[in-house]
């Protein structure tokens, strides 16, 4: 059998199992945000997209989403740059204690948000939600890029040292390219999360109505899911997928181009 | 004892002779294949049985007058009436063209017990048949293999008693049951209550002291193993059709009688009628073949109805529902599986459209009622029979509830009930309120009065559902909780029936039933009123709602001047995915012509479908005014409302959130 069947091969379970639990689904839901009714299934073309993207709660909802991104994930990324940083190449002691920044990861999100909601007393600005998704996501993002800064090989330092590079060389042209493409991911990765936050913010505010100002994507789907309204719940579905796939896409775009 | 025979020949054999009468004859819909045989009157009927034709013999014996033996034929017209001797008959039955005569009593030859005559019907020969020398009274005899068994009291069990705790509360006692066969040999089993003939053998209702209510069949001289069965409990009359089938009715919890058919190999049974009468004094349930006859309690006569056309041989019909719903509808003949789900559980089943489940029972102050009216997809019913025709019956705004934006029926509604404060006129005119027409200030002093009154545990229900029945009104004529309505309302609550105690639990204690036992005391004058709501009986149990002359039902006060009363209606939908589709909207049909046919439902337009009464008038225009209230989930007002009674929220903030809450719910 040649090396690529056997790949293939390999490859099929995950294949399967990716077609049955997300291909599927998905085009099933795609299915069900054009149609009226899912007894009658009238087809009603975008009519319902169009129905969703004019509702002012998904509107409210989308620019909190986006929002969250443009705030949090840049703070996210440059705080777990400079941690990792001082993880990789600071005091020794300090490199000792990085197994504590993957504690948020594994603390349960439930007694997290308990400590939060002691330290906050109101809930009239967006504040703790923005610092509980980076709390919650630095460990990940520390991780991936102290995995990134600790492989790159010291010789190419000491190569550009003895071609007379400076400190400022040094990162502009051997570090920072190098750690690239793991700052693109972790940005990525970063962004998805950011719409997996509905979880934290829910146990935070304890509703599904929350203040306007945290009221994100997965608050409007999940309401509408509670209120039967499967056309909307896809519709906004595929509208959120869409804005994944599209960030997704412009993010490899843009790294695509720093790499040529 | 021969007179008696020779009295009883000749009334036989001039049967034919009689002048027929045809009174009695009436008919309902070829649905219910009802036939009215013999008016009713208290204590007359001693005992009736079927004939192979259809036709109904029946002895009665109207106050201060010798029984009668009465045929009625297959069409229920009268044939014949001719006195009898006997003063008494325990139980008669119809087997071969003979017709058997139970009674008990004294006889020279025999001394005390229980005796059967039988009588040929075409000859017109009577003899005594047998002798139960054991059964002081005889309850019920019937036929295997071509001998009399008949059930009864047996001398020689005096103080013999099986108690047992049915569902754990109710205890039961009998005393001395045995059956016997007429060659003497009793068929051995505990505490038999009740038996019938079924085709292969005798079927026996029993209870015994470890295991409880039981169904035994005896077959071929053997007894089978018994069938528990904790569905039915103290049941009255039983009558067994086919191999394994049986009819018997009970009491359910809401207080009225049903008939019900089961399968004794499973001891479960469906509800097929209502309103069937059967104490120990009257004669029973009685079958043959498909027939059926029972006392209506509501006709007052004797009914004979085809069994098919009721029982659905106990297919089963699959129930959704949320836990704040309460009560089954009437079940017409299916064996109704509920199972309750929260809120979200349900949505989920819903929205999936399972196949395992059938129809969906919503109740509108339920927090997922209004979600599953606006966007649950359920099956389209202005195809069903009888469906379309039920909706035209109802108060036009519950027909409106019923009908989505494209015309679709999307559910039938099955029970209505509401804010109603009952009282006694005669006593509340002497305080000087006028109940039918108060603010909602005036209601509190009302309120508040009848407490100081030593009336607290009977004046109104808990403060919490006083209060949120006061917000469930409210919401359902507002969008919004920023109205000097509102506000002056939510102060009044808090300051005078504030239901959060200091601990911050909720106060219930003042929660007590419209109970018979509080209909006594109104009857007697002793109560002066009651705040309650009209709980989700079973329509046929709210005729005692209407007992008393003096009962009168007064709405909540309205906020405004043209205001609504707010009205709970339990809905039925039908699941479109169902794999037992057919018989769901079979079930659909059937319970829409019931209700559709039943008094003082409260939710049919026709004025004649009500009982003549004050206070059935009140009910009548105070539904006949309603708005259905659908709930809103808990958190977007009800658990701030709590805090604000518990002085956590200030009123601004309360309506603030409210509101913004309230906003995005519909909005979204």
């Amino acid at each position: 059998m040649k090396w690529n069947t056997k790949c293939k091969l390999c490859l099929l379970p995950s294949l399967i199992g990716t077609a049955i639990f997300f291909v599927i689904p998905y085009i099933r839901v795609l299915y069900y945000s054009l149609i009226d009714n899912q007894f009658r299934r009238n087809f009603v073309g975008l009519q319902n997209y169009l129905e969703t993207l004019e509702n002012e709660y998904f509107q409210l909802a989308l620019k909190n989403s986006l929002l969250l991104i443009i705030v949090c994930v840049p703070v996210l990324i440059l705080l777990s740059l400079e941690v990792s940083l001082v993880l990789s190449y600071g005091i020794k002691w300090v490199r000792k204690t990085r197994f504590a920044f993957v504690l948020p990861m594994v603390i349960p999100t439930a007694s997290v948000v308990l400590i939060w909601r002691s330290v906050f007393e109101n809930d009239a600005t967006v504040l703790p939600i923005y610092l509980l998704f980076i709390w919650k996501n630095i460990g990940i993002c520390i991780v991936l890029l102290t995995a990134a800064f600790t492989a790159i090989e010291q010789s190419i330092y000491e190569a550009a040292r003895l071609d007379g590079a400076n400190s400022f060389i040094l990162h502009t042209k051997i570090t920072i390219p190098i750690i690239m493409p793991t700052v693109f991911f972790t940005t990525l990765l970063s962004v998805v999360n950011s719409f997996k936050i509905f979880k934290e913010s829910y146990l935070y505010y304890g509703t599904n109505y929350p203040p306007d100002h945290s009221y994100t994507l997965q608050y409007y789907m999940n309401n509408n899911f509670l209120k039967l309204d499967y056309q909307s719940l896809a519709t906004s579905a595929v509208l959120t997928s869409m804005i994944v796939f599209l960030i997704v896409i412009g993010g490899m775009a843009v790294q695509r181009r720093y790499r040529q | 004892m021969k007179k008696v025979l020779v009295l009883f020949l000749v009334t036989v054999l001039i049967f034919s002779a009689c002048s027929v009468k045809t009174d009695n004859v009436e008919s309902n819909s070829a649905q219910f294949s009802a036939y009215l045989f013999y008016e009713v009157e208290y204590g007359d009927v001693k005992a009736f049985c079927g004939d192979d034709k259809g036709g109904l013999y029946v002895v009665a014996s109207p106050f201060g007058e010798p029984c009668s033996l009465i045929y009625f034929d297959e069409n229920g017209a009268e044939i014949s009436s001719n006195e009898l001797t006997y003063s008494t008959v325990n139980d008669m039955l119809f087997y071969d063209n003979r017709l058997y005569i139970a009674y008990s009593g004294y006889k020279v030859d025999y001394g005390t017990g229980s005796f059967v005559d039988v009588f040929d019907m075409e000859t017109g020969e009577g003899s005594q048949c047998c002798y139960f020398q054991n059964l002081s009274t005889v309850k019920s005899i019937a036929m295997i293999d071509g001998e009399i068994v008949a059930a009864g009291t047996d001398t020689k069990k005096t103080g013999m008693k099986c108690t047992y705790l049915w569902n754990g509360r109710e205890e039961v006692t009998y005393q001395g049951t045995a059956i016997y066969m007429q060659s003497g040999k009793e068929i051995e089993t505990s505490f038999p209550m009740e038996m019938c003939t079924l085709e292969n053998g005798l079927l026996i209702y029993g209870c015994d002291n470890e295991n409880g209510y039981y169904f035994r069949k005896y077959e071929k001289g053997e007894l089978s193993e018994p069938v528990y069965t904790e569905q039915l409990g103290k049941i009255k009359g039983l009558a067994g059709f086919g191999d394994n089938s049986f009819v018997t009715q009970s009491v359910n919890r809401s207080g009225y009688e049903t008939l019900l058919a089961g399968n004794a190999d499973t001891g479960s049974a469906a509800e097929i009628f209502t309103n069937v009468f059967v104490t120990g004094e009257y004669p029973e349930i009685k079958t043959k073949g498909d027939l059926c006859w029972f006392i209506n309690n509501v006709s007052g006569k004797i009914e004979r109805i085809s069994l098919p056309a009721y029982y659905k041989g106990n297919q089963t019909i699959r129930m959704l529902c949320s836990f704040h719903s309460d009560g089954t509808p009437f079940t017409c003949g299916y064996n109704i599986e509920t199972e309750k789900y929260g809120n979200e559980e349900l949505a989920l089943k819903i929205l999936s459209q399972d196949r395992d489940y059938d129809i969906c029972y919503v109740n509108s102050r339920a927090g997922a009622a209004g979600n599953i009216r606006d966007k649950g997809s359920f099956y389209p019913l202005n195809d069903t029979k009888g469906v379309e025709e039920y909706l035209d019956k109802l108060f036009p705004y519950l027909k409106d509830a019923c009908i989505t934006e494209n015309g679709e029926i999307w559910c039938i509604p099955v029970n209505i009930d509401g804010q109603v404060h009952f009282y006694n006129e005669e006593n509340i005119v002497k305080t000087g309120f006028d109940l039918q027409n108060m603010t909602m200030e005036q209601y509190f002093d009302y309120i508040g009065y009848m407490k100081a009154e030593g009336l607290s545990d009977k004046a109104c229900r808990d403060s919490w559902t006083f209060s949120e029945m006061v917000l469930l009104k409210y919401i359902a004529e507002y969008d919004s909780f920023d109205t000097p309505v509102f506000s002056e309302t939510a102060q009044l609550i808090k300051s005078r029936f504030n239901c959060m105690n200091a601990d911050g639990t909720i106060d219930t204690t003042e929660f007590v039933d419209l109970s018979s036992k509080l209909q006594q005391e109104f009857l007697k004058g002793d109560v002066s009123g009651i705040y309650s709501e009209m709980h989700m009986l079973r329509i046929s149990g709210r005729f005692y709602y209407l007992w008393n002359e003096n009962m009168r039902a007064a709405p909540m006060p309205y906020y405004e001047n043209g205001g609504k009363n707010l009205v709970n209606v339990i809905f039925i939908a039908v699941n479109p995915s169902s794999d037992n589709l057919s018989a769901s909207l079979d079930y659909i049909s059937s319970l829409a012509d019931y209700i559709g046919s039943q008094t003082d439902t409260f939710m049919l337009s026709d004025k004649e479908m009500y009982s003549d009464t004050k206070c059935a008038d009140d009910l009548y225009e105070i539904f006949e005014n309603g708005i259905i209230g659908y709930a809103f989930p808990d958190e977007i007002y009800r658990t701030d409302y709590m805090s604000y009674l518990a002085g956590e929220m200030s009123l601004d903030e309360f309506i603030a959130e409210a509101d913004r809450k309230l906003s995005a719910y519909k909005g979204e």
